[in-house]
């Protein structure tokens, strides 16, 4: 019964998708890409190629949900223009490096963390932040780490979470060191505890 | 005075209710089953099963004064359970009445109103069933909330005018709503959270601070403030015409709470601890946890969970160490002499999750005591006045 109606909705979606081989390329031209013209099992397919056949798995049925829920409404969206944020994060860069000058390793930690960017489309600002960030954590000594983090607002803490994740799960790019970012993860979470990783899971504003 | 302990069940408790004399108790333990419990003595005896619903049963809830069960269940229905004589025997049973929710998902949480002539169903369906009794039908109606709701409802909380609806959701929002319905509410006068009120409008749409699903919401006694708890391990607190609280903390989430005064909030979830919040409109915090958590009872090692050991984070502790020495030595810490029940048993008096907390008893418009239940099938009642400073800093 079960693999029935699968059958029937992949033959459905495969009909929905029609002639359009690009179904990425489809999906963005028309709104609604059904076809006047509906394709008989009898005539076009043998059912046997359509199950084998899973370019259907990639049509985002998504779209034919007038209700569903966007991206944009999971969070409010960054008022700042992505030039500006762009700017800001090169600002940023440099008061970092006075920072650094001086060795006050809290004061550019928490002009990096602060009004980090986030949301689409600032991806060269966000890894702008990021190889800044990294330049940070990794002149820090270890021994150091605990009193950097204290001295932290619960907002920069949440957001260094968001950057420890965010380096992990970019292995080998740029200056990432995994024992580095581990080092930090470790302090971080014995002052900042679980719930500051479970705000890092919930939150939609990506860093 | 320590906590009383009652071990009700081998499976989770997803929810509970109490009779209004607090001899009864009905519990889902996480089956399409309502169990009711009777006191005897010390002990809970189950003495009734409510068998009707066909799917896991997701909420309870027992009116106080006209004594009715609501169960709202993932099979999508709710049933009014009334107790009547047995013709035959001449015995009290429970005899349920099926509610026309007209909802497409899971039923997911239940509350009578104040007055007990409506109650509130919310649901997967992204509505919330406002139900009412139509007498001339002989039978329950509802009336759906619908707009703006964009995910599952997860919880609701009534205000005390019998109109007002709170309501948690998985899309991030905790959010009051007016639930008037015409043939049963008087007018309704102007609150802090508006004046008109007709159906839907909505009075306050509040989000979690770091995105998280709002797990419970609810209104303090005068029906004044919102509290709500989120995913995002947070609990915020929400004076409609003043500020709002946000008071993120360092464990695990919380996923139910219930006032115990106007100024006093009792949040349990993730964490295994009821945690008690107070403060007022200058400001809120945490002060302790109910459960008297100490430091590890064995010397040797602190523990990896979450009961409020120092050892969050740390590698090289608790579950890393079990597999490292079963990796590298070949031991087992299992069949090991060592110990193994102090690694893996919680500091806290429940095992796992609390799933719901309730007010238990209460004396002069305060709680006096809470019961929780959670998925390792234990009832707890705790005092709402022994607050300790509870497992070091989880509350924080």
């Amino acid at each position: 019964m079960v693999a029935k109606s699968l059958f029937r909705r992949a033959l459905k979606e495969r009909c929905l998708a029609g002639p359009c081989q690009d179904l990425t390329h489809s999906r963005n031209k028309h709104k609604h890409p059904i076809p006047s013209q509906q394709y008989s099992i009898a005539n076009d397919h043998d059912p046997l190629r359509s199950i084998m056949d899973t370019a259907f798995r990639k049509i985002d049925i998504d779209i034919y949900d007038e209700d569903v829920l966007q991206e944009s409404e999971l969070y409010d969206a960054d008022p700042r223009d992505p030039a500006q944020v762009l700017e800001e994060a090169r600002q940023r860069q440099a008061a970092v490096r006075t920072f650094l000058a001086k060795s006050d390793v809290v004061g550019a930690l928490s002009t990096v963390l602060e009004n980090a960017p986030y949301g689409p489309n600032v991806d060269q600002a966000k890894e702008l932040t990021l190889q800044t960030l990294l330049t940070i954590l990794n002149t820090t000594k270890s021994t150091e780490i605990p009193g950097v983090i204290k001295s932290l607002s619960q907002d920069a803490q949440d957001t260094l979470m968001k950057y420890l994740y965010k380096g992990m799960a970019m292995p080998g790019w740029g200056d990432i060191s995994g024992s580095v970012l581990l080092g930090w993860h470790e302090k971080l979470t014995e002052i900042a505890g679980t719930g500051c990783i479970v705000r890092t899971m919930t939150d939609r504003r990506l860093v | 005075m320590a906590p009383e302990v009652h071990n009700l069940s081998q499976t989770p408790i997803t929810c509970h209710a109490f009779s209004p004399d607090r001899r009864q108790l009905a519990i889902s333990p996480n089956s399409n089953d309502v169990q009711i419990f009777s006191r005897q003595g010390p002990e809970w005896v189950a003495t009734e099963t409510l068998s009707e619903h066909d799917k896991l049963v997701t909420s309870i809830d027992w009116a106080p004064n006209s004594n009715r069960i609501v169960t709202a269940s993932q099979d999508r229905n709710a049933y009014v359970w009334q107790e009547t004589q047995d013709p035959e025997t001449n015995k009290l049973v429970w005899k349920p009445t099926l509610v026309l929710l007209r909802i497409n998902r899971a039923a997911t949480h239940v509350r009578w109103s104040p007055k007990e002539d409506k109650f509130a169903v919310a649901s997967g369906a992204r509505a919330i069933a406002i139900c009412s009794f139509d007498s001339e039908n002989n039978w329950w109606v509802s009336k759906l909330l619908k707009k703006p709701i964009r995910s599952t409802v997860l919880s609701v909380d009534w205000h005390p005018n019998n109109v007002l609806l709170a309501a948690g959701s998985a899309d991030m929002k905790a959010r009051v709503f007016s639930a008037y319905i015409k043939e049963v509410d008087e007018r309704p006068a102007a609150t802090v959270w508006g004046s008109k009120l007709p159906f839907n409008t909505i009075c306050g749409e509040y989000a979690s601070p770091a995105g998280g699903w709002v797990h419970a919401v609810g209104f303090s006694p005068s029906g004044d403030v919102l509290a709500f708890v989120s995913h995002d391990s947070s609990i915020s607190i929400v004076y409609p015409t003043g500020p709002v609280f946000n008071i993120r903390i360092s464990s695990l989430p919380f996923v139910t709470l219930t006032w115990t005064s106007e100024d006093s909030i009792v949040a349990a979830g993730h964490d295994c601890q009821p945690v008690v919040f107070s403060g007022s409109e200058a400001g809120w915090q945490g002060i302790g946890s109910l459960d008297h958590t100490t430091a590890p009872k064995s010397a040797e090692g602190p523990r990896a969970g979450y009961g409020g050991s120092s050892s969050v984070g740390r590698l090289k502790a608790g579950a890393f160490a079990t597999f490292r020495d079963a990796d590298s030595r070949g031991q087992s810490s299992i069949s090991g002499s060592g110990s193994p029940s102090a690694d893996t048993k919680m500091l806290t008096v429940h095992q796992n999750t609390i799933t719901s907390v309730r007010p238990y008893e209460t004396r002069g418009g305060q709680v006096t005591k809470v019961s929780t239940t959670g998925v390792d099938g234990k009832l707890v009642i705790w005092d709402v006045n022994d607050v300790g400073t509870g497992g070091a800093s989880a509350w924080r």
